[in-house]
């Protein structure tokens, strides 16, 4: 049986592998694979980074204009109202 | 009042309870931009942002009895707004969600397993995303490029920092959908990004 992985196993696997989830076996498997094989090695940094870059992203800066504002107030207070009559 | 003014968060609690309007009116003044921030991440349709903005007060009016006082209001009214936008986005699934097709953002393997394409490094980190506004824009467009039933794991989980389990049970899926749909999600990011993180440009 072979000790390590073929390049398409590892890419199926990568989100269990960073998430901790797999088995000591197949987690040898990935590791022996990533020893010699460039591609993966790039492709497991740059998915890494890629989820990295995702936790950058902030909250959007965006302005509420004043009519907004109101409609969305009209719209609170009035089914308040229905609620309550 | 002016928008930037803090008002006490007690006596916010108060006029709330009592839907006092002045208080609401100062409320949604108050809140109405960091809220729609948020949403933005969700949708990036204006209209769309602007409904679930208001669902969002509504519901947090309604529900402000439940509020557990002494605990902070901003993250309790957050968590509501990203309730609601998952909740309005899977009622409203927008149409153009459909035409992407993720198999191609996905690497080719040959049908020995090797990677078909050649894989490059990137010489741009995650730090540099804060000095470039363009990859900024990019990331956030190819967020918002997919389709509604892909975005939402994905900023659950990698945005928000919520645990697959709980994704799960927010969007109604068995965790392996979820995880299959995050990775994809993830593989269709990273190729979106791919030209400005290896060029650095």
């Amino acid at each position: 049986m072979k000790n390590s992985y073929d390049c398409k196993t590892c890419f199926d696997l990568l989100l269990d592998y960073l998430e901790g989830e797999l088995d000591d076996d197949k987690r040898s498997k990935i590791e022996e694979h990533l020893k010699t094989c460039g591609p993966c090695i790039n492709y497991f940094q740059t998915y890494e980074k890629t989820t990295k870059l995702l936790k950058t992203l902030k909250e959007q800066e965006a302005t509420v204009p004043k009519a907004t504002q109101e409609r969305i107030k009209y719209f609170v207070m009035r089914e308040i109202h229905l609620n309550e009559s | 009042m002016k928008e930037e003014e803090e008002i006490s968060q007690d006596l916010v609690l108060e006029g709330l309870k009592k839907k006092d309007p002045v208080t609401i009116d100062g409320f949604i003044r108050q809140f109405s931009r960091p809220l729609f921030g948020v949403i933005l991440n969700y949708t990036k349709n204006p209209a769309d942002a602007e409904e679930i903005l208001q669902d969002t007060f509504l519901k947090v009016i309604n529900k402000i009895d439940t509020f557990r006082e002494g605990s902070p209001l901003w993250p309790w009214m957050r968590r509501i707004a990203i309730n609601n936008a998952i909740m309005w986005l899977r009622k409203n699934k927008p149409k153009q969600d459909r035409t992407l097709n993720l198999d191609d953002m996905e690497p080719v393997f040959t049908n020995q397993g090797e990677f078909k394409e050649p894989v490059f490094s990137w010489t741009m980190d995650p730090e540099d995303v804060f000095m470039n506004s363009e990859l900024g824009s990019e990331l956030y467009n190819a967020i918002q490029s997919l389709p509604v039933e892909y975005r939402l794991p994905l900023i659950l989980r990698d945005v928000e920092g919520y645990s697959l389990k709980q994704i799960s049970s927010l969007i109604q899926l068995k965790e392996p959908t979820t995880k299959t749909r995050i990775h994809r999600a993830r593989s269709f990011v990273r190729e979106r990004i791919s030209k400005y993180m290896e060029g650095g440009k």
